[in-house]
């Protein structure tokens, strides 16, 4: 059911030096259940509505954000036209055209009906955690501290704009979480999860087997020298790099001159090894991202080609100055914020660096002298795209002819993101899928690298 | 407005199950934010934040439910649901039958949400004045400054909780903030930096302050020396951490790992260490919720306990931890006042406030003075916590002889807290100048402070 008709006529009647306007509704409905060291420990219900409301009249854009969704249309597009009143900026509301084409059209329908048909699976939830725990307790007998949670949630976005274009979305998804914390060789503590869209495609074995490998891993400590080096680059690594390398392949920032990448557009500025997409949905399938929040439907972009730099994520605005469609990565959340994050900017969808036919264990056994890295801590602050420059504080284990002889901690890894990934010679099959953490406005999935050099600070 | 008759009812609703403890958490947040590119106002976004949270507890269970429908029908629906939630679980050993519990509320300290009136809406022009004031200060700083972008925070945070002890109380915290974006150097050889002027009240004491005047200044200033600065080289070498700031250090080195949660989960390294040195005897810790005007300072926390001094560390000695109501009974010693999140939308955990180093004995100067070799880091940008921490220092300088030598580009210190505390040599013995920043976990970003006197490490891996 449509809940923006009232705002869509209302919008009409807006003073006349009214140029643009939209409004989108995000609806979600949680439901979680929490284990802890194998008995429910608490759970977690939410149901919350937020309105983003932008009016542009003939100074600037006003922009209202509210939960207080029983207000009357009329009263909140009134306030955002008042607030547009004081605004100088030069820029434009950019709105999606009324006539979705027939693919559009039936795409949204599809992503209704599913939400229709979804209901609450309380006793199967318990069950996956119930199995959970005691496959973590088998893999792995003596942790000293165990906690799951199974998360269901049910998102929905509608849009309405003053074009008259009105669309609406939904999507489901089960997230399950295991923090540990055990004994080996010092104290080990890791968090990882999986996502899919039902209950029964979350791979719970091999969550736990994630478990175990990081507990093994967990080998005594070596000193090792600083320098240039051969590495490996973990898959979970990976994925944390890009949680902030994915800015190299935004339209907008790209536009502004913001990104490492200014003036490469078609040509190479990665290895051949290393091609990379982001898609509508992630390879497992627990992400779908079917419209965003201007109502493009998504679409999957090739942005990286066996290293040439071939696309960009593009909203409304950046894609009218490329001349290309929009690529459904409008979006507004790029990390946890202490303020709610009202501007349209771009974020990725499902970004997906493509696996190559090498494994992670082929690949380390490749290594005479390097290092497996396995910890990337602090990304957020310590990678900048306009550069590409990182200085990023981690852990790896120290590999001699192939073996890996002990864990080197408080290292960091220091250089510019297009060398690194350039200097990549081999990609593993192995995949890890990751959302941008506390946020999950968008994943990652990414394979284990080998590179030929990497500067390691310890 | 949901009436205190009503609140019981919906307390009474959430106890009919196993629960022992219910409280309802409603929130009224107003935020704005005005932005200007350096020479005009380029957006304004006004913010309304709305909603109730229903926590309860039966022994070391616990259910949290929200929603931002807060009328009374809808909220009595949301805390059936949560005594229905902590039924349907398994561990029946846990907590006591709450059924048939009356709940009397008892009005503490409300007197918040009836005197918004006292607080003036300020015009958009009187934040568009302190914004070309802030751009006028930035761009005549001194360096060369490619683009400067400025933004006005500013949030009135109004809460009521009601729990089934009684309580039925208020708070209301106002905070300002000033964000600098800028990109400073000759056009070719460019630093960019975002810095936050963050302070306790509203518009006018943040304008009246001056403050943000020198911070933009300053921070002009220092990314122009950062710039000119020298990589530094692998090293290892006595490190300074100056008086003021420098305590994210400590934030981020040992407090993450004094918060309730971490030792609920066995991932900090000081769970069994209570009463055992575990720093310099030289420093003392402590988290206080108290100090006036502070940004991370509330009359009470946000389960309704009333703030206090918590001493964590004492001469070296490990005394307790920060803990909210619920990682307070699992770990036995009860709530430090600690309970705290950004909004409804979290349920409350154990988190920091002002967090200081108490003044030592060793002269501020002579710490400085005295070093013959070594790095004196002056400004911290930010980290990551936990048993390995992170902190990535912005501004510092390489001494020689007790004097500085040169300045040094950005790097990152990432070691192990427990054995960096033990490293503590020096403490000064005067404070220095601090305001807020923002903290990041499980319950959201929150407020808070950091200070210290001038604090010296015997050496560290650098570079």
């Amino acid at each position: 059911m449509r809940e923006l008709t009232e705002f869509a006529e209302t919008m009409r009647k807006l003073p006349t030096d009214v140029k643009a306007a939209d409004v989108e509704l995000e609806r979600t409905k949680q439901f979680q259940l929490q284990f802890t060291n194998g008995k429910e420990s608490g759970g977690q219900e939410a149901s919350l509505a937020e309105l983003y409301v932008r009016v542009q009249a003939s100074k600037g854009i006003g922009v209202l954000y509210t939960q207080k969704t029983r207000q009357k249309p009329g009263s909140v597009l009134n306030e955002a036209y008042e607030i547009s009143q004081y605004v100088k900026g030069k820029e434009n509301i950019y709105m999606k055209e009324a006539a979705p084409s027939e693919t559009e059209r039936m795409q949204e329908e599809a992503e209704v009906k599913q939400e229709e048909a979804e209901v609450k699976q309380e006793e199967a939830m318990r069950q996956v955690l119930a199995d959970t725990d005691r496959k973590l307790l088998k893999c792995f007998g003596s942790l000293l501290h165990r906690e799951l949670k199974l998360l269901r949630a049910e998102e929905s976005r509608e849009i309405v704009n003053l074009l008259g274009f009105s669309a609406a979305t939904s999507r489901v998804f089960y997230n399950l979480q295991a923090t540990i914390s055990a004994e080996h060789n010092g104290i080990v503590y890791m968090r990882v999860e999986d996502t899919a869209q039902t209950l029964d495609s979350l791979d719970v074995d091999g969550l736990v087997s994630q478990i175990h490998d990081g507990i093994v891993r967990n080998m005594p400590s070596v000193v090792m020298k600083g320098g240039t080096m051969e590495a490996v680059l973990d898959a979970r690594f990976v994925c944390n790099l890009f949680f902030m390398a994915w800015k190299l392949f935004s339209g907008p920032a790209y536009l502004q001159g913001q990104t490492a990448t200014v003036g490469k557009l078609g040509k190479t500025i990665l290895s051949k090894q290393i091609s990379i997409e982001d898609r509508c949905e992630s390879s497992g399938g627990g992400f779908q991202y079917a419209l965003d929040c201007e109502g493009s439907p998504g679409r999957n972009v090739k942005l990286v080609e066996r290293g040439v730099f071939t696309g960009l994520m593009h909203n409304l605005q950046s894609a009218e100055a490329f001349g290309e469609k929009p690529t459904g990565n409008a979006g507004r959340k790029t990390t946890l914020s202490a303020a709610v994050q009202t501007e349209v900017s771009v974020t990725p969808k499902h970004l997906h660096i493509l696996p190559g036919q090498v494994s992670l264990k082929q690949m380390i056994q490749s290594v005479d002298e390097g290092i497996w890295l396995t910890h990337c801590f602090d990304e957020f602050h310590s990678l900048d795209p306009a550069s590409g420059d990182f200085s990023i504080p981690g852990e790896g284990i120290r590999i001699e002819k192939g073996e890996l002889i002990g864990r080197v901690v408080n290292l960091s890894i220091e250089g510019n993101i297009l060398q690194l990934l350039s200097g990549v010679l081999e990609v593993g099959r192995e995949t890890c899928t990751m959302p941008l953490p506390d946020v999950r406005s968008f994943s990652v999935t990414a394979p284990a690298v080998h590179v030929s050099e990497i500067r390691i600070s310890v | 407005m949901i009436s205190e008759r009503e609140l019981q009812l919906i307390l009474e609703c959430a106890l009919q199950g196993r629960g022992d403890f219910a409280e309802v958490f409603l929130e009224n947040t107003e935020e704005s934010q005005m932005n200007s590119n350096g020479s005009e106002i380029t957006g304004i976004r006004n913010i309304q934040i709305f909603g109730a949270g229903i926590y309860i507890l039966s022994g070391t269970d616990s259910i949290y439910v929200y929603s931002n429908e807060v009328t009374f029908p809808s909220l009595m629906k949301l805390a059936d649901t949560a005594a229905r939630l902590l039924e349907a679980g398994q561990s029946k050993e846990n907590g006591s039958t709450g059924k048939n519990r009356t709940v009397n509320l008892q009005r503490q300290g409300l007197n918040c949400f009836t005197s918004a009136a006292n607080f003036p809406v300020t015009s958009y022009s009187k934040k568009e004045k302190l914004l070309r004031n802030a751009v006028m200060e930035g761009k005549n700083a001194g360096p060369q400054v490619q683009s400067l972008h400025m933004g006005y925070f500013d949030s009135d945070q109004r809460i009521r909780i009601a729990n089934s002890e009684g309580l039925l109380t208020e708070d209301r915290r106002q905070t300002a903030r000033l964000r600098c974006q800028a990109v400073v150097g000759d056009g070719i050889d460019n630093v960019s930096r975002w810095e936050d002027v963050f302070l306790a009240g509203g518009f006018d004491a943040f304008a009246a302050s001056g403050i943000y005047a020198e911070a933009v200044r300053s921070q002009i200033c220092r990314m122009d020396l950062a710039r000119k600065g020298k990589m530094i080289q692998r090293c290892n070498v006595p490190v300074l951490l100056e008086a003021g700031t420098g305590a994210v250090f400590f934030h981020e080195c040992c407090g993450h790992m004094l918060e309730g949660c971490a030792v609920v989960s066995k991932e900090s390294p000081y769970s069994d260490m209570v009463g055992q040195r575990v720093a310099s005897e030289k420093l003392t810790l402590v988290d206080d919720g108290t100090i006036r005007g502070q940004v991370a300072t509330a009359r009470i926390d946000d389960e309704g306990h009333l703030r206090q001094k918590n001493v964590l560390i004492e001469n070296g000695i490990l005394k307790g931890f920060l803990n909210d109501r619920l990682c307070g009974r699992i770990l036995g010693t009860g709530s430090t006042g600690s309970g705290r999140r950004q909004n409804y939308t979290f349920a409350p955990t154990c988190r920091m406030s002002n967090t200081f180093v108490l003044p030592g004995t060793d002269d501020h100067d002579e710490i400085l003075k005295s070093m013959d070799r070594g790095v004196y880091v002056t400004g911290i940008g930010g980290g990551n916590g936990g048993a390995q921490f992170t902190i990535m220092v912005e501004d510092a300088f390489w001494v020689e002889r007790g004097e500085l030598a040169y300045p040094l580009k950005p790097f990152t210190i990432t070691g192990n807290g427990i054995s960096m505390m033990k490293k503590i040599d020096r403490v000064g013995n005067r404070l220095g100048d601090y305001d807020g920043a923002f903290c990041g976990a499980a319950s959201g970003l929150v407020p808070t402070t950091t200070n210290q006197p001038r604090i010296r490490i015997s050496q560290l891996s650098i570079g």
